[in-house]
């Protein structure tokens, strides 16, 4: 019956990690703007070579 | 090259980003920016040279490097956020730019030398189509962003954590094996669970309990934090004395619920803010000279006797008198009117006007804190908040306890006579089983679900408390330009001999040489004709214009500038003359809205009283009359202060006024009323001081929108109704000392649940009813 106290405080630390891991978020303003990152996404980092390698695309 | 923009601002734009490899920008989205008709001249932002007001602005800045926070309007696609986002590809004085869609606004880090600074920064971002909008209110405000607002996502962190990990050191006890609570010491696990969480999650609805008793009130939150304090204290001796299993898991439940309430509450709406005042159209710095020599000032440095030079399309910052050249100014700002007002050397000229023409110069007599327009902004309803009815669910709640009281108080004297050991046991139960949890979760979430729907329909509410503030509305008042007839938009009427197209021409290219209202108003009606290149223009202010093609002579204006006798005008005419010869006159008339016959019949079906405030004389009377019928009382020459007095007399009359305009004229009567309702054609860069805004084709909805506003009331009483149900079935527990654990832990997070599903349910089906979407 030992590993059940084990496991109580195993999953309790677990736990508090991810309270502490959501603590961290929010002060990182990560819930501040959750529309933009998801823009941002949509664009490419080498768009810059390839729009210039295909000139009067319109 | 075969790309082709629209204007040259574009293409000076294309210009500059494809020298700086940026050209995808152009590959995002089919027609990426907005349009740079309007030009930006680099004085504009000369006040940033400054270092007191540049200090004001920047968010942080150490050495060199600095960091500001400016809002850019014109954000609008992901185009934007590219460009935006590379910024130092153009210039490498930037070092990073964050944008924030949302709130349309770009976080910059940039280093500063000799060469750039704040004012070329914003420079910088005027000339890729990205004006910075800097109001004076920047300037006055330190913080931007409000500190704490965090604090709720800690809290609903923390109760989600102890909610979840209480439940499952609880299920042991739910499947009955009572032996394991003692072994492994889970009620103190439990304990200690809870606790930082009655002082960081709980506290707040004590402490609002505390201070509305302290205010001699009753609201919801009293029986909450009865409920949270008698949850918490009676599961704690519990424990201690083994006599039981406690309630925690009811007691993070409970709060982990209320949370998300506060949550759904508090999130709606970021992106609109409905928080500008008079401050946002002031113009943020004014060109001074002082022994001939010209500086940019702050507004508020000006003081009296100031000479203060005023550019074309400037706002007049204070009173004043012309002390060189003629002022031409646009009054609709203030009035409502969109006829110039001319005003020569001497004169008297107020603040808030716009100028058209050439510059002239002004002496203030008032600095610009006192200024007349000022003082309206500044009557007694701009501060302090607006002085509205009781929300329902505090009258609610002040029954609410009562009745919880009573219970209780029967329930004690009932068990110390027939079982004195099950009288705290029973007692007790009842202040946890009737927490009204589910109560106070009804109105935050139909309502912010009800603002929800309206806002895909363009109708944006400010709050939540609005929902509740249409409910009492029975006097409906509109402001008429800009409000019942379209901005920008006219009738042009031609009465006279018949002109060839090449007259037209000349008309409509003579037209777009002038900024004057009327002129503008018939270059739109004649899109269609071709454009010539007129020469020798001539502008008589306020009295019309004239200009020569080879050597046949146009000229238009007043029927004073033709005739040269000044005649009565009823309506706004432009008359014509080519070559000396009387042609025939314009009438240009504000275009109505589509529908607003059928609008005004079904507001008076549904038995609202009407009415009418214009600052407009009353040369259109007829039309208007027969548009919003005969019932309607309409008043013509209000001034923004007689609106203001008018509505604050109906309120004195018992009458809950919702008032309609464009949010320029009327921001005092807006903020007067009990619901203050702003029409604009543009609701993305343009957001007045008011309570709900409105997009000008939803307009004609308007008898729909408040069916369904008003409607919105039953909703609430239905769950209330479903949670007062809920009560007796948990109190029947109580009452009768058999409130276990598992009961508690049952019955509050389910009555929660479905109050949530009610609430979206209902509100959603009466949307649909209402008929807002054919």
């Amino acid at each position: 019956m030992k590993i059940i106290f084990f496991l109580i405080v195993l999953s309790l630390i677990t736990a508090t990690g991810f309270l502490l891991a959501f603590f961290w978020a929010v002060k990182s303003g990560q819930y501040e703007d959750d529309i933009t990152p998801s823009m941002r996404l949509m664009i490419e980092e080498d768009m810059i070579e390839k729009i210039e390698s295909k000139p009067n695309s319109k | 090259m075969n790309t082709i923009f629209c204007c040259e601002g574009c293409a000076t734009v294309y210009e500059l980003l494809s020298s700086a490899g940026l050209s995808g920008y152009y590959a995002l989205n089919e027609q990426p920016g907005s349009s740079l008709k309007k030009t930006y001249s680099d004085h504009q932002f000369d006040v940033f040279d400054d270092e007191k007001v540049v200090s004001k602005i920047l968010e942080f800045q150490e050495g060199n490097i600095c960091k500001v926070r400016v809002s850019l309007p014109a954000i609008h696609c992901s185009s934007c956020i590219f460009l935006l986002e590379n910024l130092e590809k153009i210039d490498g004085h930037v070092h990073q730019v964050r944008v924030d869609f949302l709130k349309k606004q770009a976080i910059i880090t940039f280093e500063k030398d000799d060469q750039f600074a704040l004012k070329q920064l914003f420079i910088l971002l005027s000339r890729i189509g990205y004006p910075p909008d800097i109001s004076l209110q920047d300037l006055k405000t330190t913080a931007n962003k409000p500190k704490g607002s965090n604090r709720l996502m800690y809290q609903l962190g923390l109760a989600g954590f102890v909610f979840g990990n209480v439940m499952l050191l609880s299920f042991p006890e739910y499947l009955g094996f009572e032996e394991a609570r003692n072994q492994f010491f889970l009620g103190y696990i439990n304990l200690a669970l809870a606790t930082p969480l009655l002082f960081f999650g709980g506290a707040d609805f004590i402490m609002s309990a505390y201070r509305a008793l302290k205010a001699k009130a009753l609201n919801i939150d009293v029986p909450l934090a009865i409920g949270i304090i008698t949850l918490y204290f009676r599961s704690a001796f519990e424990i201690i004395t083994n006599s039981g299993e406690g309630y925690f898991d009811s007691f993070s439940g409970l709060i982990f619920f209320l949370l998300i309430g506060r949550y759904v509450q508090q999130i709606t709406h970021k992106a609109i803010d409905f928080e500008r005042n008079y401050r946002s159209y002031f113009p943020i710095s004014v060109l001074r000279r002082r022994n001939n020599v010209f500086e940019t000032i702050s507004l508020d440095e000006v003081g009296i006797s100031d000479v203060l030079f005023i550019r074309t399309d400037e706002i007049i910052p204070t009173d004043g008198l012309v002390s060189e050249g003629t002022a031409n100014i646009d009054y609709s700002f203030v009035t409502g009117e969109s006829d110039l007002v001319s005003k020569k050397t001497g004169d008297k000229i107020y603040a808030g006007g716009r100028h058209k023409g050439h510059p002239f110069y002004m002496i203030a007599d008032q600095s610009v804190d006192q200024s007349r327009l000022t003082k309206l902004w500044q009557e007694d309803v701009f501060k302090g908040y607006k002085n509205r009815g009781v929300k329902l669910l505090d009258i609610f709640g002040k029954y609410f306890t009562f009745a919880i009281l009573a219970v209780a108080l029967f329930t004690g004297v009932y068990w110390v006579y027939f079982d004195e050991t099950t009288m705290w046991y029973a007692v007790t139960a009842v202040l946890i089983v009737a927490c009204p949890c589910a109560i106070s979760m009804a109105p935050p979430f139909t309502y912010s679900n009800i603002m929800r729907l309206l806002a895909k329909n363009r109708f944006f509410l400010k709050n939540i408390q609005t929902v509740e503030h249409f409910q009492g509305i029975d006097y409906i008042i509109f402001d008429k330009t800009g409000t019942l007839t379209k901005h920008d938009s006219y009738i042009v009427k031609y009465e006279g001999k018949n002109i060839d197209v090449q007259e037209l021409s000349m008309i409509k290219s003579l037209c777009q040489l002038s900024s004057h209202p009327l002129s503008n108003a018939i270059a739109i009606h004649l899109n269609d004709v071709e454009s010539l290149a007129l020469t020798n223009f001539i502008n008589h202010v306020g009295q019309g214009i004239e200009a020569e093609l080879l050597d046949k002579k146009i000229r238009l204006g007043s029927s004073e500038f033709i005739f040269g006798s000044h005649s009565n005008q009823l309506e706004s005419q432009v008359f014509l003359e080519i070559d000396r010869e009387y042609k025939g006159h314009f009438t240009i008339q504000l275009e109505y809205r589509e529908g607003l016959k059928e609008l005004f019949s079904t507001l008076y079906k549904s038995g609202f009283k009407v009415g009418v405030l214009t600052g407009d004389s009353a040369r259109d009377d007829k039309r208007l009359r027969e548009i919003v019928g005969p019932e309607t009382q309409i008043l013509y020459q209000q001034l923004p202060i007689d609106k203001l007095t008018i509505i604050k007399e109906l309120q004195e009359s018992g009458k809950k006024v919702l008032m309609i305009g464009d949010g320029l004229n009327d921001a005092g009567a807006l903020r007067q009323s009990d619901i203050g309702m702003v029409v604009t054609d543009k609701t993305n860069n343009f957001t007045p001081a008011c309570d709900v805004i409105i997009d000008g084709q939803e307009f004609v909805k308007l008898p729909q929108y408040l069916y369904f506003l008003k409607r919105s009331k039953l909703i609430i009483y239905g769950a209330l109704l479903l949670a007062v149900l809920y009560n007796i079935v948990g109190l029947t527990f109580a009452v009768t000392g058999n409130l276990s654990a598992v009961v508690a832990a049952i019955l509050m997070p389910m009555s929660s649940i479905s109050i949530i599903l009610y609430a979206i349910t209902a509100s959603s089906i009466v949307f649909y009813q209402s008929k807002i979407i054919k």
